[in-house]
């Protein structure tokens, strides 16, 4: 065994023991994160205790370095405040919740809540749809629609979503003509700037009868596919599913309907004198916020799908092509079952942009969630509790769309096999 | 082989070039019109382009009322920022042509594209923008962008460049440092809360200036602090990814604005309150709104870039770690001189894509009623004599929004073309 | 089972084998239920060249990957030049910078030039001036025979270029031992000489080699020791003449009539 070659240490016993546990890898890690986690603790104990402080208005200083006053401090959220009754009112519902300016500020949250959940919902599917569409357009061989989609997406990416809605709001539906010299869209539907009117289905006695007749419809329709498919795969010969199964639920659905006496009432809107009369109208807020929320998700939507088709192999392209197969089939079989995986990640991101950006309806006068919210702070004074409850809230709509999006990547992740 | 197969090359007949109508031709012949279906999508296409180009431009050079835009450019680009405190502003702005202007030479490649569209884009701003004082200044700021150009013209390949380069560097933090950071440290932080632009009161910082500091003062912070909470949400100690996982999962869970209101609210009671250590004061400040507004895009756009970063460490080989360790290179130094330089790398266009996010973002500041940008567009139609001109303020804004934003997006292509491998 | 006695070989080098520089006992390691080394014990003396050889999964690169501390051994002990490798920072400091390391991968610094790669250890830990540095950059690269690559990236050059650059990297530091895990492994095999020849010369210079390598070639030639490692354990070591004409365990065996 040679000799140490490390020179001799001098030290005196104590310090020498120090500087080995100092030295220690271990001892060093647990050390570190003590450190940093008192770090952590004290900041937070220290707003934290700032907030209950100011919030009642007595002086507070850290101990054990300072003389202590009062009681050990706590977080008192009082949320009594919620069941008080809210006094201001909102236009617009979704899914028939009824508020009065008489209900407590929970219901008022509440109202809020299902707005955002309702423009969340029309403006991811609409916004898929078009990001699909421009996506697909960009890649188009013809030059000229794919520059138009890359003008879109330039145009739309670079703005900030706030400067687009407040031009839909200010500059496009409030600039509607009045009610009086409403666009006439062949009688049915008219447009100023009291809202959009649009006519109104509403069931009528035997309604529900047929509802159950059309989920025995769509029950039979994925029957038929399934079992036109499978036949499909044992023969060989194309037995079309898709078509036969929407076939065979138009059928159902259909005969069902007329023998039942047709259980649907149109109301058609009429114009008065200040609003309409009939119908459905939808106002020139829910709008704004709609389409701008659209477009500009659309716009990143599209460079998404783009990247996702550019990012298969060309090979894949190559093979199907050598195969014989047709641009659609190509398309239907290979390329976008490969893309849907690239897709969904980012995909869900901006489905949760979306429903993150929907609390800029305050913009336009819109009362969703954040806005609720927003009134309920100016008017009850509890800051603490109700961006705590909003936070919340955007946080169980985020988790709720990853949760989704995450079990269809799955299966679909599954299914491909990548 | 047959003979009359074997052509050299000088033998093989050359194309007949095409007279340009035929090419024109051809090219429209295959671009456009390939197929029917793709001749009905032209033609659709075109229908529905004209008819979009004859509104548009109906609206923007027949109905539009422009004149609240030329009347209002100084609400638009200072907001109410008081004139005779202007100099502030100009001084800020020589600093950065003065350092950009440096940074280029020494960092920049050396095609002409870029100054042509500068150039270009410097015509309409003239024209359109400047009269009187502001065009001088604007003019002796250009000027000092190309002095200090050709005053490193000779260091970039010199022996000097790297010393010049963290020279350069170093003034970047200073100026930024010298112009943001509170000139007193307690016990308050008011009226405008920030080094040069101290003495004028927050409320009154306005229009595309306001934006400016903001976007700035928030990519400036949150960069670094992004790259912490990455590396720590990569550590090894549990303890710190903990919490660098929890709050980059609940930041991004919820909405800018919410955060904004949170900090405003909330941060701004825990600040307030006196509370001290030791017997040294540590807070009971009273905090301007652009502090507040600040914190709460910086507290935001971190987390954004935090994960982006954590992609471009995942990017980075485990072996270069692993070398770096048997050299001797302690955990920082392998970090800050290995894995950092790979990972930013990596992840350049996400990055700049989240930088122009923050820009864009600095729109929501609306709601704390500061009046950037965008609130000036809201609030100058509601003058006398311009009511009801929404769309040109809108449209003016959005311009101006635009520009920005698509020029840090071309630029950042040319960074990457400039960081690629085998150049610095 | 283990042979840990010292083998005396006859040297064909110039000096004989010096003191034991690394004393291995029964060391252990697991990666969770898995043993990867189940108790190895063996000495390497200064200036003798070691080579494992064994099947994949038998540990031979997390052996040598123990004794840098690039894996942390959880049962026996690791004493090299006097130093024992345990948690204390300060001796893994110490033995780091007397063990220097060969990747399989190279493991080069991309953002890096060559004389940035091998000079940036030398500048943040050895403290050397930058001028300092650079003349010990090109002494070493034209060691290992490619001076005039000295300003360029690693991705311009080919992979035994970049091997050779990560084996004056090493050099660089000055160390005492020198550990190579599977330095051609990833090579196109037209490249593979240059880099034995290398080894060869270091080997001939004196210095203490471990090598893990498939190419029985340079363990015929250069070694003075192999050793034939299999599911964690040191299954037999002797001289490259008494190992590939005379194994005596059945592995080694089998082992050698797979691979040659």
């Amino acid at each position: 065994m040679t000799a140490s070659s490390r020179p001799e240490q001098r030290l005196p016993g104590a310090a020498a023991l120090l500087l080995t546990i100092l030295s220690d890898e271990r001892f060093r890690r647990y050390l570190f994160q003590a450190i940093f986690a008192a770090v952590v603790l004290v900041f937070g104990y220290v707003l934290i205790a700032n907030i209950q402080a100011e919030l009642e208005g007595i002086g507070l200083e850290i101990f054990p370095f300072v003389n202590t006053k009062g009681s050990f401090p706590f977080i008192d959220i009082s949320s009594d405040f919620l069941g008080q009754r809210a006094g201001f009112s909102i236009d617009q519902r979704s899914f028939g919740f009824d508020y009065t300016a008489n209900d407590s500020y929970f219901r008022a949250f509440l109202t809020g809540l299902l707005n955002t959940i309702q423009v969340s919902m029309i403006g991811i599917v609409i916004a898929t749809v078009l990001g699909v569409v421009v996506g697909v357009s960009r890649l188009s061989s013809n030059w000229l629609v794919s520059h138009v989609a890359m003008l879109y997406v330039e145009t739309f990416r670079n703005i900030p979503l706030v400067v687009q809605l407040i031009f839909w709001y200010v500059a496009v539906f409030l600039k509607a003509p009045k009610i009086g010299d409403s666009l006439d869209f062949f009688g049915i539907a008219f447009l100023s700037v009291r809202g959009l009117a649009l006519p109104e289905a509403h069931g009528t006695s035997g309604f529900g009868t047929w509802a159950i007749f059309v989920l025995l419809a769509i029950g039979a329709a994925i029957a038929v596919r399934y079992w036109l498919t499978r036949r499909q795969d044992e023969t060989g010969r194309p037995s079309y599913p898709w078509w036969s199964a929407a076939g065979t639920f138009v059928a159902i659905a259909g005969v069902s309907f007329l023998i039942l006496g047709t259980p649907m009432d149109i109301d058609s809107p009429e114009v008065g004198q200040f609003r309409y009369a009939g119908g459905m109208t939808i106002k020139p807020e829910f709008t704004a916020l709609v389409f701008g929320l659209t477009i500009y998700t659309a716009s990143f939507i599209a460079e998404i799908v783009r990247g996702s088709v550019l990012a298969i192999p060309k090979g894949q392209t190559e093979a199907a092509e050598a195969l014989g197969f047709s641009g659609s089939q190509r398309l239907r079989l290979v390329i976008l079952p490969q893309a849907m995986a690239i897709i969904i990640p980012p995909l869900t991101n901006q489905y949760l942009n979306l429903t993150k950006n929907s609390s800029l309806a305050v913009a336009v006068a819109y009362k969703d969630l954040f806005d609720v919210g927003n009134v309920t702070i100016n008017q009850a004074g509890q800051a603490v509790p109700m961006v705590a409850l909003l936070m919340a809230a955007y946080l169980s709509l985020s988790l709720t769309i990853s949760a989704i999006m995450n079990t269809i990547y799955g299966r679909l992740k599954w299914r491909s096999a990548r | 082989m047959e003979v009359s197969q074997i052509m050299t090359a000088a033998s093989r007949p050359i194309a007949p070039s095409l007279p340009p109508h035929v090419v024109a031709y051809r090219w429209t012949r295959a671009n456009l019109f390939s197929s029917p279906g793709n001749a009905v999508l032209t033609f659709v296409t075109v229908v529905i382009l004209g008819f979009a180009a004859y509104q548009g431009s109906s609206f923007v050079f027949a109905t539009a009322e422009w004149e609240i835009v030329e009347t209002n450019r100084g609400l638009f680009f200072t907001g109410r920022f008081p004139r005779d405190e202007f100099w502030r502003i100009w001084i800020a702005l020589h600093g950065i042509a003065a350092l950009s202007g440096l940074s280029w030479r020494l960092w920049g490649s050396l095609n002409l594209r870029l100054p042509l569209i500068f150039a270009a884009a410097c015509v309409p701003l003239y024209i359109l923008m400047l009269e009187g004082w502001p065009l001088l200044w604007t003019s002796t700021c250009i000027a000092t962008f190309g002095a200090a150009y050709f005053a490193a013209w000779p260091i970039r390949f010199s022996r000097f460049s790297e010393t010049a380069r963290n020279v350069t560097v170093g003034l970047w933090i200073l100026g930024f440092a010298a112009a943001m950071l509170p000139t007193a440290l307690y016990p308050s932080f008011l009226p405008g809360q920030g080094g040069l632009f101290s003495h004028v009161p927050d409320r009154q910082w306005g229009g595309l200036f306001l934006t400016m500091v903001l976007a700035g003062v928030g990519i400036g912070v949150a960069f670094p602090l992004g790259i912490l909470l990455a590396v720590g949400r990569a550590s090894t100690f549990p303890v710190i990814r903990i919490f660098c996982v929890a709050y980059i999962e609940l930041i991004r869970a919820v909405t800018l604005v919410t955060i904004l209101f949170m900090s405003f609210f909330i941060l701004r009671l825990a600040v307030r309150h006196e509370t001290s250590v030791l017997g040294i004061p540590i807070t009971g400040y009273e905090v301007s709104v652009v502090f507040m507004a600040m914190l709460g895009l910086i507290l935001f756009s971190a987390a954004y870039i935090a994960e982006i970063v954590r992609g471009g460490l995942q990017a980075v080989p485990r072996g270069q770690v692993e070398a770096g360790q048997a050299l001797g290179l302690g955990g920082v130094q392998v970090l800050a001189l290995i894995v950092l330089p790979q990972a930013l790398r990596a992840v350049i266009p996400a990055l700049v894509s989240q930088f122009i996010s923050l820009f864009k973002d600095t729109s929501l500041v609306f709601i704390l009623a500061l009046t950037d940008l965008l609130a000036i567009a809201r609030i100058a139609p509601a003058q006398p004599g311009f009511i009801g001109d929404h769309a040109e303020a809108l449209i003016f804004v959005a311009l101006i929004y635009w520009v920005v934003a698509f020029s840090m997006s071309r630029a950042s292509q040319q960074l990457e073309r400039n960081l690629g491998v085998g150049e610095r | 089972m283990t042979d840990d006695t010292v083998i005396e070989a006859p040297s064909t080098k110039d000096h004989k084998l010096g003191n034991e520089i690394i004393v291995c006992r029964d060391v252990k390691k697991w990666f969770g239920d898995f043993q990867a080394l189940c108790g190895i014990s063996t000495t390497v003396r200064e200036r003798e060249v070691v080579v494992i050889i064994g099947p994949s999964g038998s540990g031979k690169s997390t052996f040598l990957r123990t004794l840098n501390r690039l894996e942390p051994h959880d049962e026996g002990t690791i004493i090299i030049d006097g130093v024992e490798l345990n948690n204390d920072l300060r001796n893994v400091e110490k033995i780091r910078s007397e063990v220097g390391i060969v990747f399989q991968q190279f493991n080069l610094f991309p953002h890096l030039t060559i004389e940035r790669n091998i000079s940036l250890a030398l500048t943040h830990v050895r403290h050397l001036k930058k001028s300092a540095a650079k003349e010990l950059v090109v002494s070493l690269l034209e060691r290992v025979g490619i001076p005039e690559q000295i300003d360029k990236y690693p991705a311009q050059l080919s992979g035994g270029q970049q091997q050779r650059v990560a084996i004056a990297r090493a050099l660089a530091m000055q160390p005492k031992i020198m550990l190579f895990d599977e330095p051609t492994s990833a090579l196109d095999p037209e490249m593979i000489k240059e880099v034995l020849d290398v080894m060869h010369e270091l080997a001939e210079s004196g210095m203490t080699m471990v090598v893990v390598t498939h190419e029985m070639g340079f363990a015929k030639g250069v070694a003075d020791r192999i050793m034939f490692m299999d599911e964690g354990l040191i299954v037999e070591q002797g001289t490259p003449a008494e190992f590939f004409e005379a194994p005596k365990e059945d592995r080694t065996k089998l082992f050698l009539s797979q691979i040659l």
